[in-house]
């Protein structure tokens, strides 16, 4: 697969934990740049902005609910279709809907995959969680796996 | 024995203020519609007392994460009433730029995703995307203009952060403004066929005899000046809002419901109302589309206010762009002041209807008081009034039919209750 067409995104903010998509998506870049695009959004619609030649679309944000901090967990898109995705329109479009909007739309690429982490505090321009930041090796090395399964 | 029936939506989930929807009937008759917007008060009047007027439009654009500049440019506009600042022309048309970004992110969001749907018989926007992808598309470029510039010109996207009291902490640079005309240009035409599609749509027979209030001024469609209209004739001040208007409290909503001082009743503001008084100052373009397309005037059919939000589109889409190509660098950007104590007022109009603030400061240019009635609030009591006014024609439907009709009557006035498109749960309770 060609670099163009793979591509990772990183969701997040400046906000405490809630930087880790976009540390992931800094890793990411600097570790496997050379093979794919990758990119940092604030809102998941932006997604729908670099998905144009893409086959291959990791993504990466942080979530609630799935354990102790810094605890990760990957989906395919399939599987994650069934998360109620709550569409709440101009202030919530949150991930789960922007995917199934991706979709309804044939926008979507054929393969999908989703890391969420369990993150906690997002107070304003705080300091991400020594938690949280220790998952970013750990998931890097599932990232790579997951990229020579598709090489 | 009277037979009673309860409809009570209970969350109207996913919205900038958690709200439900109660309407109880008695032997057929409708007895009581109440919109019960539960959230907790969030206090932000009582947030700015003491703090410093240079915060107050980065704490005010926080209420709203779709219409921020509308709360901090009406916050910024009456604190300089207070402090007796005078802003340059640049300056000005840069605002009036700026409200466009918000106008077009906002309405380009609700009129494709929010509230085309209900017409078209889709549960929500994603729904409606595998048979409207051209239209669903197009309302999804349309809001990256408006996001684009918003970034452009104040920082961010959402929240902006480039706005201040005198004017802006920094002009944006000509090249960075030049290279979104070609968008813009895009999104007139977008915005255009958006009138004529929204045109074919079909609505409720419903036309209710309003009392509709918008800002008009005599040479501009109103964005952030002039006085404040009633279709009734009567036009005042803005420095004579209050009283006009004032806030009540009802005991089903932590929300502040305003009515007329004179006899407490409702009033309609937003799109529909603003077309209807200040139609002659719309652009050319959308005053020849209102006529081809036979909008009537006065409008008096809530649900037709997604007409009124795509002629509102191609209004701020020719603001825009002309701004846009005439832009050039200015300075200072912002105009200095110094400290006075006084109080000042303004009255600005966001996406959704009239907005007013009122500040107190003291000479050291603190926050000694501060008033925010938002458009929805003025909008609440209409809108329960609406929902009398249509339910015994549908109260032989059952329960989901009935909610369902409300909801879409809701989400005509775009409150911000109508972030959700699908946001209803309602239980029947029957009581002897």
């Amino acid at each position: 697969m060609s670099k163009s067409r793979k591509c990772f995104i990183g969701v997040g903010s400046p906000h405490g934990d809630d930087q880790i998509g976009w540390l992931i998506a800094d890793e990411v870049k600097m570790r496997f740049g050379n093979e794919m695009r990758v990119h940092q959004v604030y809102s998941p619609l932006e997604i729908l902005d670099n998905l144009e030649d893409v086959d291959w679309l990791g993504l990466c944000d942080g979530c609630r609910g799935l354990g102790t901090l810094g605890e990760w967990k990957r989906w395919n898109w399939p599987a994650l279709h069934s998360v109620d995705s709550s569409f709440a329109g101009s202030h919530d479009f949150g991930l789960v809907a922007t995917l199934q909007l991706a979709r309804q739309l044939e926008r979507l690429p054929a393969s999908v995959v989703i890391w969420g982490i369990e993150i906690g505090l997002v107070d304003p321009m705080s300091v991400v969680s020594s938690e949280v930041r220790l998952s970013i090796p750990r998931l890097i090395d599932a990232i790579q796996e997951e990229l020579e399964l598709i090489h | 024995m009277s037979d009673t029936r309860t409809i009570r939506v209970e969350v109207l989930s996913r919205v900038e203020g958690e709200g439900a929807l109660n309407i109880r009937m008695r032997n057929g008759a409708v007895a009581d519609v109440q919109l019960n917007i539960y959230e907790p008060p969030r206090f932000f009047e009582a947030l700015l007392r003491g703090r410093a007027l240079e915060e107050v439009p980065d704490i005010t654009a926080r209420i709203c994460g779709i219409c921020p500049v509308a709360y901090q440019m009406t916050s910024v506009h009456a604190l300089e009433a207070a402090l007796g600042v005078v802003i340059s022309p640049e300056i000005r048309r840069l605002r009036r730029l700026l409200y466009c970004a918000e106008w077009i992110e906002s309405h380009a969001l609700h009129v494709h995703l929010l509230h085309a749907p209900d017409f078209l018989g889709f549960h929500s926007g994603i729904e409606m995307a595998a048979k409207y992808p051209l239209e669903v598309n197009r309302g999804l470029q349309l809001k990256k203009h408006g996001n684009r510039l918003l970034e452009v010109l104040g920082g961010r996207a959402i929240h902006p952060i480039n706005v201040t009291v005198g004017g802006f902490y920094k002009a944006p640079r000509r090249d960075e403004m030049a290279t979104l005309i070609p968008d813009f240009e895009w999104g007139l035409q977008a915005a255009i066929d958006t009138v004529r599609w929204v045109a074919t749509l079909n609505f409720p027979d419903f036309n209710q005899d309003y009392e509709m209030i918008a800002l008009v001024h005599p040479e501009e469609y109103p964005f952030n000046e002039g006085d404040v209209k009633s279709s009734s004739g009567r036009c005042v001040s803005m420095q004579n809002y209050e009283k006009e208007f004032e806030e009540v409290h009802v005991e089903h909503s932590t929300a502040l419901q305003s009515v007329r001082t004179d006899g407490r009743t409702s009033y309609f503001v937003g799109p529909l109302a603003r077309v209807n008084l200040a139609r002659d100052q719309l652009v050319p373009e959308a005053r020849r589309l209102a006529d081809e397309i036979g909008l009537e005037y006065p409008c008096r059919n809530p649900y037709k206010s997604i007409i009124a939000r795509a002629l509102e589109l191609v209004q701020v889409y020719t603001e825009a762009l002309a701004i846009l190509k005439e832009y050039q660098p200015f300075h200072p950007p912002r105009i200095a002041y110094e400290y006075r104590a006084g109080s000042g007022c303004w009255v600005t109009e966001a996406p959704r209807g009239l907005i007013f603030h009122r500040y107190s400061v003291d000479e050291f240019g603190k926050v000694q008081a501060a008033k925010i009635v938002p458009p929805t609030s003025q909008n609440q009591l209409q809108i329960e009034n609406d929902l009398m006014q249509m339910i015994p024609a549908i109260v032989h439907e059952s329960d989901d039919e009935v909610a369902l009709k409300c909801e879409k009557l809701v989400r005509s006035y775009d409150p911000c209750i109508s972030c959700s498109t699908h946001f209803l749960k309602v239980r029947r309770e029957q009581i002897a």
